[in-house]
């Protein structure tokens, strides 16, 4: 290789925002140029399902434009990738949809995910998922007093959508295939909690029922026909049944996926030379207790830039650094949720009941040893036991139950205490 | 677009002065401009904390008390809290009140 590396980054979404952040910092000496398919510079999608469908105008942009110029980061947005040919060592040239072609020394692929959508709803008007900017622009117009939504998944996306349309007015409708609500991340106890708050502010949650038929009419869709007969009638349909992560790129590298690209702990994909970050890449579980030979789907800001930070010292032949534990939060409305570690089927699960009668705590506890924590409504409960999980700050079940503890001061004290027994 | 300066102290010492929009806070401005040491995971909800400042002592009568929220998650911050910690999602910029903030050793 002769000059400097000629870096190239497929996606410009959060992920490869924060990568190029920490290349920037670290004063990485290779040149970069990031393709992207939005036409967007990166921006934060959490406010799309939140803030942003009410009122619109809520600053979703990461770095401003001239951030990337002047630091010699080449963006070409509006422009996706439509082919990748492998050359040498990790080497190979890019072709976009405009013609374009971009020869580069190494790829980091950060192309994300997208949502699901069954495939007879093409075309029909009425129904939205949300991933994009342009989504929610055509979403929010939809959600006017006194119509009926429907949202299809009881997941984050949905049920932030749900909630956002409440407090705009809507009837809203919430079906959902599982015999609960979050039933992928969220203990029973804590997401039968959720469910409770949302009826209680008057969002009709259906769970355990699946959709037999879309009722459409004249191209529009109309209502749904439930597996038990039900029929539903809407004004809007929205699907937040989950994205499938972005790997065209990658297979036509031969990378292995399954569903995303697989990566080991450099963040390193199966050719041994390309990386993945983000939404689009499955890696180790680094989670408190977790075991590393198993390979995790994370889609969260927490994940896009914890998997960058990696991707970063890899990139410049670096120590991988130790992560902090996964984490992600989601509004719904009033309620607010908090999640940190992965719990997994067979963890004891331990409830503190804060006082507050919309806040609920559940602590994950594996072999005596607190390994994840959900929170509804109890940012500082949840921040403080968040830090007991990142510095490794033992708390036991009694600690965790008893209201009149307060996690963040606990942790603190033994924190202090550690120091002190260092320092003697 | 009314504007005012905001300077970010870094804990080495060296300052950026940030020309910002009235009404962003100073967490946008900085992840904006790529100041380095404050992240602002959570885009300004409250739920991350990884936008913790020292503002300068007598900025700090400018704003209205901070809400229990924020003193929680300020007792929780990767850096010491100290008395004059915010969180500076929750601060504004205001037209013709320049601003001066230390950034932290950690966020995380
Ligand atoms: C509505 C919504 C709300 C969310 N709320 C939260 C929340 O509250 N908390 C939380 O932690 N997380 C939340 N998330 C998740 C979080 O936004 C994602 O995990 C994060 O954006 C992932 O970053 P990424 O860079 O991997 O993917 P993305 O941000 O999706 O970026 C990938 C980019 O790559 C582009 N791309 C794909 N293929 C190509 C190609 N071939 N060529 C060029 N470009 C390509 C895509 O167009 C996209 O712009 C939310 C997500 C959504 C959609
Ligand atoms: S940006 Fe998350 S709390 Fe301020």
């Amino acid at each position: 290789m002769s000059g400097a590396e000629r870096l190239l980054v497929v996606g410009a979404g959060q992920a490869a925002a924060d990568l190029v952040t920490g290349l920037v910092e670290a004063g990485y000496p290779g040149r970069i140029t990031v393709v992207g398919a939005e036409p967007h510079p990166p921006y934060q999608r959490p406010p799309l399902s939140k803030g942003y469908l009410d009122d619109g105008v809520a600053e979703v942009t990461l770095r401003a434009e001239h951030y990337y110029a002047e630091h010699g980061v080449h963006m070409m947005l509006g422009d996706p990738v439509v082919a990748l040919t492998p050359g040498r060592d990790g080497s190979g040239t890019a072709r976009c949809a405009s013609g374009g072609v971009v020869e580069y020394d190494r790829l980091v692929l950060a192309t994300g995910a997208v949502p699901r959508r069954p495939a007879e709803l093409d075309g029909v008007a009425g129904v939205h998922v949300l991933r994009t900017i342009e989504d929610a622009d055509g979403l929010r117009p939809e959600l006017r007093p006194g119509r009926h939504l429907v949202v299809l998944g009881a997941g984050f996306v949905g049920l932030e959508v749900a909630a956002a349309a409440r407090g705009l007015g809507c009837t809203v409708t919430v079906v959902e295939v599982a015999d609960r609500i979050l039933g992928r991340v969220l203990d029973p106890v804590l997401a039968e909690h959720v469910a409770g708050l949302h009826r209680a502010d008057g969002i009709t949650v259906h769970t355990g029922r699946t959709v037999a038929e879309w009722l459409i009419a004249d191209g529009r869709v109309r209502g749904v026909r439930l597996g038990d007969g039900t029929e539903i009638g809407l004004d809007v349909l929205v699907l937040g049944i989950g994205a499938a992560p972005c790997t065209g790129p990658a297979r036509s590298l031969g990378l292995r996926c399954d569903p995303g690209v697989l990566v080991d702990a450099g963040q390193v994909a199966s050719d041994g030379h390309t990386l993945a970050i983000g939404d689009c890449a499955d890696g180790p579980d680094r989670s408190p207790a977790g075991d590393p030979t198993r390979r995790v789907r994370l889609e969260s800001v927490d994940h896009a830039a914890s998997s960058a930070r990696v991707a970063v010292a890899t990139l410049l032949g670096r120590e991988v650094p130790a992560v902090p534990p996964p984490w992600f939060w989601s509004d719904q409305g009033r309620v607010r949720i908090q999640v940190v570690g992965l719990p997994r089927p067979g963890d004891r699960a331990v409830l503190r009941r804060p006082g507050d009668a919309d806040a609920l705590v559940v602590g994950h506890f594996r072999h005596g040893q607190l390994v994840a924590v959900g929170a509804v409504n109890a940012p500082g409960d949840f921040m403080g036991l968040r830090k007991a999980l990142t510095h490794r700050v033992p708390i036991t079940p009694d600690e965790l139950r008893d209201p009149q503890l307060r996690p963040a001061k606990l942790v603190a004290q033994r924190l202090r205490s550690r120091k002190s027994n260092a320092a003697t | 677009m009314t504007t005012t300066t905001v300077h970010y102290r870094t804990p080495t010492g060296e300052v950026h002065s940030i020309e910002g929009t009235v009404g962003d806070s100073v967490m946008v401005t900085a992840v904006r401009n790529g100041v380095t040491g404050i992240v602002g995971q959570c885009g300004g909800n409250l739920s991350c904390a990884t936008c913790h400042v020292y503002l300068a002592e007598d900025e700090l009568p400018r704003y209205p008390e901070m809400d229990e929220m924020e003193d929680e998650m300020l007792d929780c911050t990767a850096a010491d809290r100290e008395d004059n910690s915010r969180l500076s999602c929750q601060l504004d910029l205001r037209a013709g009140e320049e601003l001066h903030v230390t950034i932290p050793d950690a966020q995380q």
